[in-house]
């Protein structure tokens, strides 16, 4: 009848092309495979660095900061920061109470102050502006990007500019950032700052030239009281894992939900 | 040459220099005015409110002068300006700056189409009787089409009402997400709050029906035509009833904020009765905001008339201008000056020339208007001919 | 609701417009998927060939793993005392031409660079070893550096001798030749004084007992008395240095020009 003769014609039709496109959907996924296996196992982004098998977090020991202030210089060197007052991927702050009063005194080696001290804008120094008064408390606190979980920095990004990486490193890349500055407003810890030469933001990247070659970020290599830790939370071994364990750690603005991953110990109420 | 913003107390180090300057002070000015601008166009072309018809195509035509220029503040700020294109190209889908780049798009081209139809007609006859460029120039706008049938006019009316209905949510949203780039900022207390993006949708209502206010007495003036007080009237309701709402919206945030009295309300407390006092209480609030409230109030209750009216209908209208563009300033200014720290306070050096300083945006705030002058010359929105030429 | 009410044809004009538009976006897509970078999204909402470009820096700190291939003395000391937490370029600065270029990097301020970590200042934890400079014995003010008596690679054992520190420990001379009182005062003199009258918190010598002075050396000698560096001086002396420098002492006061 003609009925099923069409119907038969239309069935025998989808079924070749039904098989046909089966047999190209073999082809072609037999052709990716190896392309897939091979994107599985190439290192990135180094062959000797594969961020896949890293978490990084770093620990700062406030009670053991002197403010001798080299890491601040020694991160400028090795990240070629602009040498003044107001451009730190990495800063100090020195916290004091004295006798009868309840808040702290908070001042940094950027303040004029200290940079009248020290006698110049790219060498820091705390001043001794409290050797005659009464103290009853003071300790040092020393601030950088706190590399959060969920960056309020990347959030904000209109361009993508700035991300997370896979081995917990926040980065920012320079040539497709267009310099709004959106990033550096959103930032409640005042980690990011913008360079008026080259019209991007920046910040630190705990020296992400370094710690993909196995070194330790400048400011951890040159601490010399050991109160900069470093380290892989994937090893347990690791300076930064021994940290935490062993000590009560707390973090600035848990309230800001950013979970940051910068672990301190020996900060006290007043440090924001 | 890079500002530093000196500071009392203690400020993070990266602070001392404020990111966002007098042009991030200026975007908000410029696109608050063409959001209110069309507002006031959409009474007429979408409300139908006749009392507002001799203003209505001139409205369209200062947002569309005042929208072209838009992007130039921001272009003028960026570290990059030939990568702008990078948030329209890969939008970080979760950043308000990024959707900016999509409803700018999406409104310039709204706006220009509204124009368009609105002028269409116009266009056509105009193509027709002139000759040479002007005649090109016109036969190009009207895309060569003479169409200017019944059937032609009700298409147009149809697509301009549609467009007319869907601008006023674009251009609200054109200018109330920068309400909530502020709004939603968590590092800074003095902008975070959930009413800032409407506050600063109804203070840019505000401001666009002042500057038709102004506009309007101004090239009525200049053009030796009567002053329809239909429509001055009506514009000055619209200016007296939006203003009231926006006095209590900013009153609302601000008493949250205190009521509340979250951590670092101290420092917000010591710059409000400080450094800002003057600039927020007794320059925005008082004489811009509470004395033309009074002073409508006044004209409206006493049903007052004439030369009187129009004197204090423009003073009113100027007030409010000046009111807004100091609540940016405010705002945006006033954020930065508040140390994330909760512990100290900086003070923004405005520089008087370069890249970001007061000549660059007082140019920029006049520029549309040099543009809209020549807009009217080319498609003259007037309902009326001149007196003299 | 426009079908409904629209009449028979649509102006050319609006097909022209549809056209524009269309023109518009398909340009704009176009441009969008052109520009875009090609290893943009491949981890995530960004470029990822910035990953590599960002970890492909040159370290510019070598740490000290890259000068003990070559100063392996300093080290010897550096790695045993106290400052083997101060990486040696924190004090000797960094060089990423050195040694190619020539320059030594030998700190010549070493008050300044000493008292980046060592000036008591508020806020430094009292273990960290600090000193007040005013009262600080510096031995003498034409020659006022902490390296004059310091070791810098090993503060803790006190170099006696102004010489380049290089680690050698100055052990009791016994080289048998003839004692001189006078020359053995010069090292005393840093800290005591040209006179041995004393400088700030260092006793004077001059008119001292010499039994008592033999018998505190002794005692810094043996450690019942605890001072590094006297220690140290103690040890450098031999027993006849020890007498002949005290008798010099103890007649000094008569002696003393002043």
């Amino acid at each position: 009848m003609k009925n099923d003769k069409n119907t038969s014609g239309r069935r025998e039709f989808l079924c070749t092309t039904g098989k046909a496109l089966a047999g190209l959907g073999v082809i072609a996924g037999g052709g990716c495979l190896p392309g897939l296996v091979g994107a599985a196992t190439a290192s990135f982004p180094t062959p000797d660095y594969d961020w896949t098998k890293h978490r990084w977090a770093y620990g700062i020991d406030a009670t053991k900061c002197i403010g001798c202030l080299r890491c601040v210089e020694a991160c400028k060197a090795e990240n070629n920061v602009s040498a003044d007052a107001h451009h730190f991927r990495t800063w100090v702050e020195r916290y004091v109470y004295l006798e009868g009063e309840d808040r702290a005194r908070v001042d940094s080696h950027a303040d004029p102050q200290n940079i009248a001290a020290s006698g110049s804008e790219s060498e820091y120094r705390f001043d001794n502006r409290y050797k005659d008064a009464k103290v009853t408390k003071a300790f040092f606190v020393p601030k950088m990007c706190n590399h959060c979980t969920h960056p309020a920095c990347v959030h904000v990004c209109p361009v993508g500019a700035t991300f997370r990486a896979e081995d917990g490193v926040v980065l920012i890349d320079h040539d497709y950032c267009i310099g709004c500055r959106y990033c550096v407003q959103a930032c409640p810890y005042g980690a990011r700052f913008f360079l008026e030469e080259e019209g991007v933001s920046d910040k630190c990247t705990w020296c992400y030239h370094r710690i993909t070659k196995g070194l330790q970020p400048a400011c951890v290599e040159v601490c010399p009281t050991k109160a900069r830790i470093f380290g892989d939370l994937n090893d347990s071994s690791s300076p930064v894992s021994e940290f935490i364990r062993d000590n009560p750690v707390q973090v600035l603005k848990p309230e800001s939900g950013n979970g940051p991953m910068c672990f301190y110990v020996g900060i006290d109420k007043d440090v924001s | 040459m890079t500002e530093i913003a000196p500071f009392t107390g203690y400020v993070y180090p990266n602070e001392t220099i404020i990111p966002w300057g007098v042009l991030i002070v200026i975007y908000p000015y410029l696109t608050g005015l063409v959001a209110g601008a069309f507002t006031v166009s959409s009474f007429y072309h979408v409300f139908g409110m006749q009392q507002f018809k001799p203003v209505a195509r001139f409205a369209l035509l200062t947002s569309l002068s005042v929208m072209l220029f838009v992007p130039t503040p921001l272009l003028l700020h960026l570290g990059h300006a030939e990568r702008a294109m990078n948030s329209m190209i890969t939008p970080h889908l979760t950043s308000a700056f990024a959707m900016f780049g999509f409803f700018a798009a999406f409104y310039m081209v709204l706006l220009i189409l509204e124009c368009w139809f609105v002028f269409r007609v116009d266009n056509v006859v105009r193509a027709q009787n002139s000759t040479g460029l002007a005649r090109a120039f016109y036969r190009a706008v009207t895309l060569w089409s003479d169409d200017v049938s019944p059937n032609a006019r009700a298409i147009d009316g149809k697509l301009l009402l549609i467009l007319a209905i869907v601008g006023i949510p674009s251009a609200h949203g054109l200018h109330g997400y920068i309400g909530f780039v502020y709004g939603s900022l968590k590092a800074r207390q003095w902008w975070e709050s959930d009413l800032m993006p409407v506050i600063f949708l109804f203070s840019a209502i505000v401001s666009g029906i002042a500057l038709l206010m102004v506009l309007y007495v101004l090239t009525s003036k200049l053009r030796r035509v009567p002053i329809d007080h239909a429509c001055l009237k009506g514009l000055t309701f619209a200016l007296w009833g939006f203003l009231m709402f926006t006095v209590i919206l900013e009153a609302l945030a601000f008493a949250n904020q205190v009521y509340k009295g979250r951590e670092g309300i101290d420092m917000v407390m010591e710059y409000v009765q400080g450094p800002l006092f003057v600039r927020y209480f007794v320059l925005q609030f008082g004489f811009g905001a509470l004395l033309p409230i009074t002073v409508m109030s006044i004209m409206i209750a006493r049903n007052v008339r004439g030369r009187a009216f129009l004197a204090g209908a423009t003073i009113c209208a100027l007030l409010v201008l000046m009111n807004v563009l100091l609540m940016r300033w405010n705002v945006v200014i006033g954020g930065q000056e508040i140390a994330k720290t909760g512990k100290g306070l900086l003070t923004y050096p405005l520089p008087l020339w370069g890249r970001e300083s007061l000549v660059s945006a007082s140019i920029l705030v006049m520029a549309p208007f040099a543009l809209l002058w020549l807009l009217t010359r080319l498609f003259p929105p007037w309902a009326d001919p001149p007196r003299s030429t | 609701m426009l079908r409904r009410t629209m009449p028979t044809r649509m102006p050319k004009h609006i097909f022209r417009l549809i056209g524009l538009l269309g023109g518009l976006l398909l340009l704009g897509l176009t441009t969008k998927s052109c520009l875009t970078d090609p290893s943009f999204y491949k981890f995530g909402h960004y470029r990822a060939d910035a990953v590599p470009e960002l970890a492909a820096g040159t370290p510019l700190f070598r740490g000290a793993a890259y000068c003990q291939t070559c100063h392996t003395d300093s080290n010897a000391v550096w790695s045993i005392g106290a400052h083997r937490t101060v990486q040696c370029e924190v004090c000797h600065g960094t060089d990423r031409e050195h040694p190619d270029d020539g320059k030594t990097l030998v700190p010549v301020d070493t008050i300044r660079l000493c008292t980046t970590c060592h000036e008591a200042i508020t806020g430094r934890p009292a273990r960290q070893p600090q000193i007040v400079l005013g009262e600080h014995p510096f031995p003498d003010e034409t020659t006022e550096q902490c390296h004059t008596c310091h070791d810098p690679h090993s503060p803790g054992d006190m170099e006696p001798d102004a010489a380049p520190p290089n680690g050698q420990i100055q052990d009791a001379s016994t080289s048998g030749a003839s004692i001189d009182p006078p020359a053995l005062a010069s090292k005393c003199a840093k800290c005591h004084g040209q006179q041995g009258q004393g400088v700030k918190k260092n006793p004077a010598l001059a008119g001292l007992e010499s039994a008592v002075f033999i018998e505190r050396m002794n005692l810094y000698k043996s450690g019942a008395r605890e001072h590094k560096m006297m220690a140290k001086f103690a040890r450098s002396l031999s027993d006849e240095e020890q007498v002949e420098l005290a008798r010099y002492y103890e007649r000094l006061t008569a002696n003393s020009p002043e």
